[in-house]
């Protein structure tokens, strides 16, 4: 199973598993992190896939990513190759 | 008839044939028919290039620079969640505001890059909602076709009619063709909230929660958004001036283009014209050299006369007749050769004693434009959304489309009938 930690002075994360999705609670911390988030974000909508991960920015800094189930994997790894995860492993 | 001519006939029908059934590229088809018309000595390379409209190319040209610009500013999300916002969530109310919008960017850009910058974001709405996308998706097609007919740049078949009559400029389309496009649309719209309106229900948490989107955030680049919205407004501007000063409308969209091109730089020239859809521009180029070679021939003057024959060469019925067959054959085959081979052939009926050809150009636009409404692959933009769809795990079927999009098209025309005999008989 895969397994990810976050900087929780820059991030905060919660995932929530639904049927044909997963949906990424987050709030962003820094400014910093909020590049980091949009590069994730423009890697996605730059592809042809339309609802592989879709975006939603809310209040506050908070945003919700709702992931598809078969990109779930995919999503983690472009989040952590633009370093809004601090760590991706096996467990 | 002559052996040129048959032989143009021969390659006409073989080229159309491959055409509609869609088993090879419909780019690579015309272009080989448009060649082959020239290999044949049908038509000389001199007249080839003479027929081809180069008005119509630079149009479309201008226009995919313009939008491909500004659709990275992110303006089209943020309008689309802007006008969720404003239905209060309300997944109908949301669906009607998505048909006005779809139906006003149609007008003023082309129909598929108008449902390309849409369907991303009525499948995140619906996604928030937790609501079917695909009445969203439906609807965008139908207003995009509506959208379309209103103005001389809003769908390729107003293109090629506007480039061949100079003297039914931006503005003649616009108060021909506007009333009855926003009469079909509103009607169109009722009909569309009837039928979806149990299918299209949410939680008010849901709604609630679509309400804390900040659509501000889609803004991706203030500062291209303003150059690009003026640059924009500036060449609309341009279009319903066009025909005062004599100039022709590839050549606004073209100094649009260009003009947005200077002020935002040399990084955004080769990605605008590495994306510019240069499948469209060469199927124009061929269809045009394709039709070329009946026009040089006669086949188009021949088959004038057998229609003027037909109708007895009474205005009304020629215009109805063309009102009608254009838009049953252009709900099921593409719209733009169909327009290709009536242009030649209603100017051809101006030569042989129709002296007011306009009502016919209308029935041509309105016949050809709303017929695409038909069938799920009655016109471009129905094909790429159905396509996008299919791709996302959410199929449009063809019955499915055709139960909801035909009465509607048969509908629209029913009014086109009526306000082409009430306005110019």
């Amino acid at each position: 199973m895969i397994h990810y930690t976050v900087d929780d002075q820059l991030l905060e994360v919660r995932e929530e598993k639904n049927q044909s999705d997963y949906t990424f609670h987050i709030r962003v911390k820094s400014d910093e992190m909020r590049k980091r988030l949009k590069q994730v974000r423009a890697f996605f909508e730059e592809n042809k896939d339309l609802t592989d991960a879709m975006f939603y920015s809310l209040q506050d800094g908070q945003y919700e990513v709702i992931v598809r189930n078969d990109m779930y994997l995919t999503f983690l790894l472009i989040a952590f190759k633009y370093r809004c995860l601090e760590s991706l492993n096996w467990k | 008839m002559t052996n040129q001519a048959m032989l143009a006939i021969g390659i006409f029908l073989i080229t159309y044939a491959f055409i509609i059934s869609e088993k090879i590229n419909r780019t690579i088809v015309a272009m080989l028919g448009g060649i082959l018309m020239v290999l044949f000595g049908v038509v000389s390379q001199e007249q080839a290039l003479h027929h081809i409209d180069f008005n119509t190319i630079g149009l479309l040209i201008g226009m995919m620079i313009l939008v491909i610009i500004t659709s990275q500013t992110g303006v089209f999300k943020y309008m689309a969640i802007r006008a969720a916002k404003l239905a209060k969530g309300n997944p109908l109310q949301i669906l009607i505001y998505l048909c006005f919008i779809t139906a006003i960017a149609s007008a003023l850009l082309d129909n598929v890059t108008t449902v390309l910058l849409m369907v991303p974001v009525s499948f995140s709405i619906a996604r928030q909602l937790q609501v079917n996308p695909l009445p969203y998706l439906i609807s965008e097609i139908i207003a995009s076709n509506v959208g379309g007919t209103a103005t001389l740049i809003g769908d390729p078949p107003n293109i090629m009619i506007g480039s061949s009559v100079p003297e039914l400029d931006f503005m003649a389309f616009l108060i021909n063709l506007g009333p009855i496009a926003l009469l079909v649309l509103l009607v169109t719209i009722c009909c569309l909230y009837l039928i979806y309106r149990r299918e299209l229900q949410t939680s008010p948490e849901l709604q609630q929660k679509l309400m804390s989107l900040q659509e501000n955030d889609e803004i991706t680049d203030t500062v291209l958004l303003k150059k690009s919205l003026t640059v924009l407004a500036l060449t609309i501007v341009g279009f319903t001036l066009h025909g005062v000063f004599h100039v022709e409308s590839a050549t606004v969209a073209l100094t649009g283009a260009f003009l947005l091109l200077l002020l935002t730089g040399e990084h955004y020239l080769e990605d605008a014209l590495g994306k510019v859809e240069w499948n469209t521009i060469f199927f124009f180029v061929g269809l045009f050299v394709l039709v070329s070679g009946l026009v040089e021939t006669g086949v188009i003057a021949k088959m004038a006369q057998a229609a003027i024959e037909w109708t007895g060469g009474d205005p009304l019925n020629t215009s109805i007749l063309i009102l009608w067959l254009s838009a049953i054959a252009s709900a099921f085959v593409d719209n733009i050769p169909f327009v290709a081979t009536m242009i030649p052939m209603i100017k051809e009926m101006g030569a042989l004693g129709i002296s007011n050809l306009e009502p016919l150009w209308w029935s041509l636009a309105l016949g050809a434009c709303l017929g695409g409404n038909g069938t799920l692959i009655g016109a471009s933009a129905n094909v790429i959304v159905a396509g996008l769809a299919a791709k996302e795990g959410h199929p449009i079927s063809f019955i499915g489309f055709l139960k909801v999009a035909f009465p509607l098209m048969i509908l629209s025309i029913i009014m086109s009938h009526a306000y082409l005999y009430l306005r110019y008989f």
